[in-house]
Parts: C-alpha cells; sequence; structure tokens
C-alpha cells in the first residue's frame, strides 16, 4: 500500500514537471468574452489574493480596463467609480496603441513543435514503468 | 499484482509516445533535403561573404527576368518553390502560408497584407519550425547567402542582420520598401515546449537569375 501511494506521488511529479513548458492554467483579461465573465472568475476564485492577478489595481473590479466588443463594462464603470476619467483615457490610449501595432505588421508564425518534450516525457514514464517493475522483481 | 499492471502500462504508454511523437518529429525533419552538391550548385559565388549591392526596387520592377511574368494567386498550403541555404547544405521546400498544418510540410511563406512574393520586390518572409524544417538556422551568420525558387526564377539575398525577439513583436512583418527576405522560427532552439521568443534572419537581395544565362 505504501508502494502505491510513492508510486502515485512520483508519477505526479513526473506529471507536473511535464507542465513545466506549457502555460499554466493563469486566466487573462483577454481569456473572458466579458468584464462580467471576468469578474465572476474573479469573484469566484479567492479575490483576496487573486491568483490570476485579474484585479491589477486592486479596486474590486476585474478587467474594468480591458475593451470587449459589445460590452458596456465602461458605462457601468463611469456609474461605479470616480476615476472613470482616467481609466476611460487609458482605455482609449490602449485601444490606440493595439491598433497602431495592428497597422505595423502581422504576427509572427508559431514555429515550435511539441514534438522533443513528448519524446522525453514518453521515455520518462517509460523508465519510471520499469523501474517499478525491477524493483518489485528484486522484492519477491 | 496491481503494481505490476499499472507498471507495464506505464511503460507501454511511454514508449507509445515517444514512438509516435519520435515519428512525428522524423518524418517532418525529412520534409527538407540535405544534399550539399546540389544546394552548393545553385550559385558558384555562395561561399563568399562580401557585401554585394543591393538591387532596389526599381530594378528589379523593370527587370526583363519579371516583365513577362503574370501576377499568381496561391492557395494555403500549395507548394510554390524553394528554399536553398548552400552554407548548411539543406533544400527546403516552400509552401504558401503559416499555418499549422501548412508548417508541418516544411517551410511556410507569410501570407499578409504586409508581405509579398519574391516578384513583388517587397517583404518577402518566410517561417519554419525551429526542431524539424529550420534546425541549425542558427548557423547562419551575416554575409551568408540565401536562395529562393518561385517559378523558375532564382532571387538570390544575402544575410544582413539577425536578432532575437519576442513572440508578440509586431515590428518584424511590416511593410518594406526595399526587397527583403525574411525568415523567422522559434528561439530557443534546445528548449524543451513552449517557445516564448522569435530568431529572425533578414537579408537583401542582391541578384536576380531566371536560370537562362548566368549573369556575372
Amino acid at each position: 500500500m505504501k508502494k502505491l501511494v510513492s508510486l502515485l506521488a512520483t508519477f505526479l511529479l513526473v506529471f507536473g514537471f511535464s507542465n513545466v513548458g506549457y502555460a499554466d492554467d493563469d486566466k487573462n483579461c483577454d481569456d473572458f468574452s466579458s468584464q462580467e465573465e471576468a469578474q465572476t472568475y474573479y469573484e469566484n476564485n479567492d479575490p483576496d489574493t487573486d491568483p490570476s492577478d485579474l484585479d491589477r489595481d486592486d479596486d474590486g473590479q476585474a478587467c474594468e480596463n480591458s475593451s470587449y466588443s459589445g460590452s458596456d463594462s465602461s458605462d457601468e464603470e463611469a456609474a461605479t467609480s470616480d476615476d472613470s476619467a482616467s481609466s476611460d483615457d487609458e482605455m482609449t490610449s490602449e485601444e490606440d496603441s493595439s491598433s497602431d501595432s495592428a497597422e505595423e505588421g502581422a504576427e509572427m508564425a508559431e514555429t515550435a513543435t511539441s514534438y522533443p518534450l513528448y519524446m522525453v516525457l514518453g521515455l520518462a514514464i517509460a523508465a519510471f514503468g520499469s523501474l517499478l517493475l525491477l524493483k518489485r522483481r528484486v522484492h519477491s | 499484482m496491481v503494481i505490476k499492471k499499472l507498471s507495464l502500462l506505464l511503460i507501454v504508454i511511454g514508449i507509445l509516445l515517444s514512438g509516435w511523437s519520435g515519428y512525428e518529429w522524423w518524418s517532418q525533419k525529412n520534409a527538407v533535403t540535405f544534399e550539399p552538391e546540389k544546394a552548393q550548385a545553385i550559385s558558384n559565388d555562395w561561399k563568399d561573404t562580401a557585401y554585394q549591392k543591393t538591387v532596389n526596387r526599381e530594378v528589379v520592377q523593370t527587370s526583363d527576368v519579371l516583365s513577362s511574368k503574370t501576377p499568381i494567386s496561391f492557395k494555403t498550403g500549395e507548394k510554390i518553390g524553394e528554399l536553398t541555404i548552400p552554407e548548411l547544405g539543406y533544400l527546403y521546400p516552400i509552401y504558401w502560408g503559416t499555418d499549422e498544418q501548412t508548417l508541418k510540410q516544411g517551410v511556410g511563406m507569410y501570407d499578409t497584407k504586409f508581405t509579398t512574393l519574391p516578384d513583388e520586390a517587397g517583404h518577402t518572409a518566410l517561417a519554419g519550425h525551429r526542431d524539424t524544417v529550420f534546425d541549425g538556422l542558427d548557423q547562419l551568420k551575416n554575409g551568408d547567402r540565401l536562395y529562393v525558387t518561385v517559378d523558375e526564377t532564382t532571387y538570390e539575398y544575402q544575410i544582413r542582420k539577425t536578432w532575437i525577439t519576442d513572440e508578440q513583436d509586431r515590428s518584424v512583418i511590416v511593410k518594406k520598401n526595399s526587397p527583403t527576405l525574411t525568415l523567422t522560427t522559434c528561439y530557443p532552439f534546445d528548449y524543451l515546449g513552449s517557445a516564448p521568443d522569435r530568431y529572425i534572419i533578414q537579408a537583401n537581395l542582391i541578384q536576380i537569375d531566371d536560370g537562362s544565362d548566368p549573369q556575372s
């Protein structure tokens, strides 16, 4: 039984390690389609520590400066907060810069495959399995 | 007993995973041809890394080589030509587009409003996977020559600049008024998993050859 536990622990360790190369489940403002959605996610996921850092200015409003098409979050914000003027300014300047960069050039292609990573991972899993098998043989 | 089964299962899963990814990697790597003799036969002076005079836009647009050509349009994923790098001894097939499926086949030519085909004398940009087709691209230096063959015309470029930038950088694939070739691939080259950076090689057009008569 103890073996099984340690086995699972090692297994988790291997998979935990394999996640290093990927982005973790950290959410960004542009992962949501509206400010409301971001706000709900923020409120349901430990708003005090805010692990995804959706509320950068700590005013309890998540992603209020992100521009979502079809959402009237900026109007809401104007009604609720006093510094709406300054954040509106920020928003428009952000929009300006993003449209500028869209004019400027195109995005570059995704040019990395994950095959080498999978090869290493597969070998690690197989090595782990055979180690387990060998260990058992020695014991019995 | 449970542990034995589990460990056997792990071995099988592990071998299948590395086998499959190894096969995919190998087959995509083989999209390029390693034939130094053929690659170096493309030109007599491929070794000459002294800076050559850049061909300017006007010369390209008024040259006899191109005046007879009609504009071509390609479908995404269609093979449009070949990239030759004598310095590395490789020949790379070029496909139209830079989406995931196209890049699995070989080198992809950017299909954006900022980039053009070589015969339009603007900015021509190519992308390739760092770990399959564009493996070893970091060995190229300023002055090395790149040859792009499209529609039986060979465009000779010379590397002027290489640099590393962020993947979000939008100042690379831009409109250019002088005939330029840009290669992009992911950086770092030996990094497992996702790639946060891009390796950029930029070259200028130094000669056009339609294959009929080798210019001096």
